[in-house]
């Protein structure tokens, strides 16, 4: 390290470093600090300490629907995003069929268009269908833009399992089943973890697709706080704002656990 | 004017305190080629690369013709290196890689132009300047890797275990040819390998290092034939290591009781000596069926029964078990007209050696 | 099948090859089964919508709302003729790029040292890189209006007047400006861990091999280290360019009216005007852009163009 960098090069390099780690945790910090100033509006610099308006998130009816509504859907979201793609990303490692590289493409396109567009689309065709209910329709949307995340960590994780190690547990006796239930997924089962946590993240933040397929009764965390946030000026937003602060940390914790933040987010 | 001595000075390098090179002094003398010689983990590399400018010693300096290197940096020392791994640019064709140098220095085009055909064609690559280092082969990309670090006409070249990646033939084809090279350019040369053979066939002179010190330094022949410990006696071939206290002394030497059924006769000994160890090379014992040496309580002269036997094309190797449990080790030479192996497993046999065969190991 | 099955079943595959060439077709064939369910799945909830949402852009709205006959190119034509809705294209292509390049120029570093430092410096900063990615971005524009906030109590603000750098407030918040901050900070991510990918892929002995040829370490990053993180850059320089693009929260919340992109607008029309088919139009032209950038830079990765380090 101390050769690798010196001199001139190494400082411009420090500096723009630690200038850009301000940059990303400031704004952060920021709500976080705002979030028990003792003031009616949100100002800065925040003026004493107070937990009143955690409190007052707390009890708003609307704010807790919502994280309920939010947490089922990404529960919701993870399962069928695991079920449906875990399955895919077996089939596009192991499988040797035509067209292979055309199907894996088409699987995770979902992931190169733009999500706006995609939850339009949807909407537009369920729509159609005469599909009422706002939960499943954010199901169906939340499991379309997740999907791609777990097929890429699961395909990841299963292109380092040895294929030999399925090869010799045949050899000992045991079944494709079998041997894919005790060889191959205690392999890949980190990767299917991150791919899972992913998924629930991503659903629980998600915004762009969700604004199409919410309505007034079925209203999810980030619609609710957008709302708020033109509507509402105390410091309850900050508040609202850093319990997802927070519920996200927790997240990222886990994923550094489960996998290491690094691999898990390796395209 | 190549040819540059190189001299290190106390040098030591620690990492989170402790030493990966501890204190290590060295002359270099113009046109050699030194091998650091050891185990992965004995500080060679680092040295090496303190050498190259690559890591800072933590204490001492490197001097190259007396001037003080220690805080040139990498980029104006003029050093060529190999890597054990190539290291050729994958971006650049073979004739931008070797060019790279050239380029840095400011050289015209036309003159780097001639220098990089001058290069390729010392290196046996005329018509792969355009190739990309992906479409040669190890031992082409080796050669690329010798252009480029020749030239830029270093003050030294620095070889980083340069053929380890290259299978048996070729490497032994490229040691030899990189010797002959070295030689005829005069460029002093140092070469870091765990390969002993490596080290025997190429240099001048081998530095045993072991634990980021040097364990000895001397000709092929003098720390092959002069182990001066029981380390360099072990890692630098086979060794048959013995010890035991001094029984009587006569003249300058002295006999050492092994063991009840070996004594050894070793001519030159030091005065204080009490308790020695003798290493006898595997090549210096002859075998002999028991029976037809009648005096087999001489020294230097043990029976024992073959353990193990392997026929190993031009020599055998044989495992003796003396009674008293120890081993020998024997590697004798295969006749031309022999039929596979002299002595079979079980046989009893005698060994015995000349008593300058018995070297005295000063540090064990 | 049983244990004893399968262990009956290989011991006959191998007495007779001709069995063991359908015994492989009786294997492979479910392999590749696995993925239907995922296909079908998304052929009916993303592939079809696509293609309708595509049919209905260049078809034409009646006023009771249905969607038919006759086919028409209008849509686009506004798009591009109505000076509105143009500039909103622009602004979103302007806001798109320079974010992208202000992120390339910030990303090398911090890419740079999070590959070279010692492992604690390196979590460290690939937590606080990432950590953000995983706060939803409604927080994070709000945060940014917080620090940016117009008037005396904005952060920004507020710490540029007590350091005596300006003496008026200075008005940041809904301007482009404000959402190119906004941008970065929510994509930055992206083109830092790509980037860091990449350089980590670059063997270390080929920048001491060029830096031991006489290269200062400017010419060591010019000549070596930025000529092979070149499939990081492209793949970084693609998502966040692609991101930027299609983003909706941040300019809302950040741009106000005067930085209103594609995803505002195409909102605007569906929600507030009904006109489906423009919407629809906008947001082909909006995917249109995307994949075309994203062609460019699989053309760039794939192409002999850029090598990639073994």
């Amino acid at each position: 390290m101390d050769e690798r960098f010196s001199g001139f090069g190494a400082f411009v390099l420090y500096t723009i470093t630690a200038a850009m780690m301000l940059f990303i945790l400031a704004p952060l910090l920021l709500v976080m600090a705002a979030s028990v100033s003792d003031s009616y509006f949100v100002t800065f610099p925040p003026q004493g300490f107070t937990l009143k308006w955690y409190a007052k998130v707390l009890g708003d009816r609307d704010f807790l629907e919502a994280m309920r509504l939010s947490i089922l859907l990404a529960l919701g979201t993870t399962a069928g995003s695991l079920l449906l793609g875990v399955p895919a990303a077996f089939a596009l490692v192991r499988g040797k069929f035509f067209g292979l590289a055309a199907i894996k493409g088409f699987l995770l396109s979902p992931l190169i268009f733009p999500a706006l567009v995609t939850g339009l689309a949807l909407l537009q065709v369920l729509t159609r269908l005469g599909s009422q209910d706002a939960r499943i329709n954010l199901l169906i949307g939340h499991v379309v833009v997740t999907s791609p995340y777990v097929i890429r960590t699961v395909v990841s994780s299963l292109q380092l399992v040895d294929e030999n190690l399925e090869d010799a547990a045949r050899t000992l006796g045991a079944n494709r089943l079998w041997t894919f239930w005790r060889v191959t997924l205690p392999q890949i089962a980190s990767g299917v973890a991150a791919g899972g946590l992913f998924a629930f993240m991503v659903s629980f933040d998600n915004y762009p697709v969700t604004m199409w397929l919410a309505n007034s009764e079925y209203s999810p965390v980030p619609l609710v706080l957008m709302r708020q946030l033109v509507n509402v000026f105390d410091p309850s937003v900050p508040a609202m704002s850093t319990i997802i602060i927070l519920m996200a940390m927790v997240g990222v914790l886990l994923l550094e656990k489960l996998v290491g933040l690094r691999r898990a987010l390796a395209a | 004017m190549r040819s540059s001595e190189v001299r290190l000075d106390r040098l030591s390098k620690e990492y989170n305190r402790t030493a990966a090179v501890n204190d290590v002094s060295l002359t270099i003398e113009p046109g050699h080629m030194v091998a650091l010689l050891g185990p992965s983990g004995c500080g060679k590399t680092t040295c090496l690369r303190m050498i190259a400018g690559l890591i800072c010693p933590t204490s001492g300096d490197v001097f190259v013709n007396d001037k003080r290197m220690t805080d040139v940096p990498v980029h104006r020392r003029n050093v060529g290196m190999l890597f054990q791994n190539y290291a050729l640019f994958p971006h650049l064709t073979v004739e931008e890689n070797i060019a790279f140098g050239l380029e840095m220095r400011g050289i015209s085009k036309a003159d780097a132009a001639r220098k990089v055909a001058e290069a390729l064609s010392l290196v046996q690559l005329s018509s792969f300047g355009k190739r990309y280092p992906a479409q040669l082969s190890g031992g082409q990309q080796q050669r690329v890797a010798l252009g480029r670090a020749l030239v830029i006409e270093p003050a030294m070249l620095l070889l980083d275990e340069p053929l380890g990646a290259l299978d048996k033939g070729l490497r032994e084809s490229m040691q030899v040819e990189l010797r002959a090279l070295q030689r005829r350019l005069g460029l002093t040369t140092v070469m870091v390998t765990h390969d002993q053979d490596e080290a025997l066939t190429m240099a001048d002179k081998i530095v045993v290092m072991r634990d980021g010190r040097l364990e000895q330094v001397g000709s092929a022949t003098e720390i092959y034939q002069r182990p001066a410990s029981k380390f360099v006696a072990q890692f630098i071939g086979a060794s048959n290591l013995f010890q035991g206290p001094v029984e009587r002394r006569n003249g300058s030497g002295a006999v050492i009781r092994v063991s009840p059924e070996l004594s050894l006769q070793v001519d030159q000994i030091p005065q204080s000596a009490s308790d020695v160890m003798v290493s006898i090379r595997p090549e210096a014992i002859v075998v002999e069926r028991a029976g037809q040496s009648p005096e087999a309580q001489r020294a230097n002269s043990v029976t024992a029964r073959v353990d193990q036997a392997i026929y190993r094309g031009f020599v055998s190797h044989y495992y003796l078990k003396t009674p008293s449990g120890g081993q020998i080790i024997v590697f004798e030479q295969n006749q031309s007209q022999q039929a596979g192996l002299r002595y079979t497993v079980g046989e009893e046999v005698v060994a015995r050696w000349e008593s300058p065969s018995n070297h005295v190991i000063a540090r064990h | 099948m049983t244990t004893s099955d399968h262990v009956v079943a290989v011991l006959t595959v191998e007495a007779a090859p001709a069995a063991r060439q359908r015994s492989r077709w009786r294997l492979v064939l479910p392999v590749g089964l696995l993925a239907v369910p995922m296909l079908a799945f998304l052929t009916y909830f993303f592939f079809y919508p696509a293609l309708i949402l595509l049919l209905s852009s260049i078809q034409t709205q009646d006023s009771r709302g249905i969607i038919g006959r006759p086919f028409t190119l209008a849509h686009y034509a506004r798009l591009i003729n109505v000076e509105l809705y143009a500039r909103v294209l622009w602004t979103t292509l302007r806001i798109s790029i320079i974010t992208s390049a202000l992120a390339t120029v910030l990303a090398y570093p911090v890419a740079l040292v999070m590959v070279k430092s010692r492992p604690i410096v390196t979590r460290i900063i690939t937590l606080i890189v990432i950590a953000p990615l995983i706060v939803s971005v409604v927080v994070r524009g709000y945060g940014w209006q917080l620090v940016l906030q117009n008037g005396p109590k904005g952060m920004l603000n507020w710490i540029l007047m007590t350091l005596h750098i300006i003496d008026a407030p200075i008005s940041v918040l809904y301007t482009e400006v404000a959402v190119v901050i906004g941008s970065l900070h929510v994509f930055f991510p992206m083109m830092v861990l790509p980037l860091a990918s990449a350089l980590g892929k670059i063997d270390p002995n080929l920048e001491d091999a060029a830096r031991m040829l006489g290269a200062p370490w400017w010419k060591v990053f010019l000549r070596v280290t930025l000529p092979l993180s070149m499939p990081g850059f492209v793949a970084g320089f693609t998502l966040v360019f692609s991101l930027t693009a299609g983003s909706f929260v941040i300019p809302a919340i950040l741009g106000g009216a005067s930085a209103i992109m594609l995803g505002n607008l195409i909102e605007q029309q569906i929600f507030v005007v009904y006109d489906w088919p423009f919407g629809a139009a906008i947001a082909v032209v909006l995917v249109g852009l995307v994949l075309a950038v994203n062609g460019v830079s699989m053309w760039l990765l794939e192409g002999r163009r850029l090598r990639r380090p073994e």
